[in-house]
């Protein structure tokens, strides 16, 4: 009886040992598929505190290359190997890019087309699949809320899925809100150059001016918040007294998120391309 | 940007965007204004002309059920064609069906393919900066709704 129950602890120890194995050298090819994926479209580093199209894209932290191995990020989309948001966060230039008008249908067969020119009011598109488990939750929240999230006002939502030669739009009938359907344009996701879902781009004035990923509604709404204020323009001083308030409030939550994903200050994740901070 | 779906296709004017839905047990419904339209409406845009802008511009395009009551091709569904190009002389305050001011409208009964539909267009006149100005405002509305029309394709029924 005794040797019997030896061996079987000696099995679990080892199946212990062999798992552990697994995981690391799992976590270890997505930490270095990340920056093979950003280097591929020749994108450089930049540090993440440019102001508001950073500040977006600083949601991006806590979705990371290490849980798309896991399911909960669909990486299905155009070019689109595992998503490190912090690359994402460092893309320079992409906040200055102009803006695409989406067109496509809904999944009950419905047509939309939506411009996004000069014209159209700031717009927080939400690039969303039905196969995701993070997007789940986006879909789950969105049906809760009735259209009532609290966005910012005049910001309008929209909802892009893929078009139907990738996407169910059954299912999507299923997951998305009455009030509100997912436009399904796979022409979309390439002209947003969207690494992988879910995925959010702010787009006003034309341009696109933040982008990211984000674990919830709460989370890429204050960022949006936060980006919107920042291209409100001047401000009075007393104004300007509670914008630098509120600059710190910012800053003291994205360390948060950041801190919540085990990324500290300091950390070489946040300097890729470089051995650590610059003083 | 083209948009078609229930046998129904526009090509819609730069800046301008669109919609053709079809509610639970209900006809094809288009909706394409020159600014944003909200999330849901009436099947006339009672909400988008609510917030229509000075200078904007709402077509509405919206099918009917034949019945024994409605027939395509007769009584006020006689006409096939639209009466484009849209002109200032056509839009009348009366023709909107909620009067808002400083806002013009047309309505045009018509069959196409055996399918026989209401067109209906709004245009809010510019801001009173300047006569020239207000002028001009109808005038590019209406030649973009003229050129959207223009390029408005309605297929057989059985394609709806």
């Amino acid at each position: 009886m005794t040797v019997l129950v030896g061996c079987e602890t000696l099995l679990l120890v080892l199946l212990v040992v062999l798992v552990a194995g697994l995981l690391r050298s799992h976590a270890e090819i997505l930490r270095r598929l990340g920056p093979e994926e950003a280097s591929s479209e020749g994108r450089t580093a930049a540090p993440a505190s440019a102001g508001p199209v950073d500040a977006l894209s600083a949601g991006a932290g806590p979705v990371d290359a290490r849980s798309a191995g896991a399911g909960p990020v669909d990486a299905r989309s155009a070019g689109a190997g595992p998503v490190d948001a912090r690359s994402a966060g460092a893309r320079p230039g992409r906040g200055a890019r102009p803006s695409h008008d989406i067109t496509g249908l809904t999944p009950a067969g419905d047509a939309i087309a939506l411009g996004l020119g000069a014209t159209a009011p700031p717009t927080l598109i939400a690039f969303l699949t039905a196969g995701c488990q993070t997007c789940l939750r986006f879909w789950q929240d969105l049906q809760r809320s009735g259209g009532q999230l609290p966005l910012p006002v005049d910001l309008r939502l929209v909802l892009v899925a893929h078009g139907v030669e990738q996407e169910s739009p059954s299912r999507l009938r299923e997951l998305a809100p009455d009030h509100l359907p997912p436009v399904m344009s796979s022409q979309a996701w390439r002209d947003y150059r969207v690494p992988a879902a879910p995925y959010f781009v702010l787009v006003r004035d034309g341009r696109v001016q933040g982008e990211g990923a984000a674990t919830g509604w709460g989370q890429i709404l204050a960022l949006v918040r936060d980006a919107m204020e920042d291209l409100a323009g001047p401000r009075t001083e007393g104004e300007d007294e509670g914008r630098a308030a509120g600059g710190q409030a910012r800053t003291a939550r994205i360390d948060r998120i950041l801190a919540a994903s085990g990324i500290a200050a300091g950390d070489p994740s946040l300097y890729p391309g470089r051995q650590g901070p610059e003083n | 940007l083209r948009l078609a779906a229930h046998g129904i296709a526009l090509e819609l004017p730069a800046g301008w965007e669109g919609r053709i839905i079809r509610r639970a047990g209900g006809e094809p419904l288009l909706h394409a204004a020159s600014f944003p339209l909200p999330p849901r409406d009436g099947d006339f845009g009672s909400g988008a002309t609510a917030a229509m802008p000075p200078g904007g511009a709402l077509l509405v395009l919206k099918e009917y059920r034949p019945g024994p009551r409605l027939q395509p091709g007769g009584g006020l569904f006689a006409a096939s064609g639209l009466p484009l190009p849209l002109r200032e002389g056509q839009l009348n305050p009366r023709a909107l069906q909620v009067t808002r001011p400083h806002q013009r409208g047309l309505q045009h009964f018509f069959t196409r393919n055996r399918r026989p539909f209401c067109l209906y267009v709004v245009v809010a006149d510019a801001p009173p900066a300047g006569a020239a100005a207000a002028r001009a405002a109808p005038t590019t509305s209406l030649r973009s709704c003229t050129q959207a029309l223009q390029s408005l394709h309605i297929a057989g029924e059985e394609q709806r």
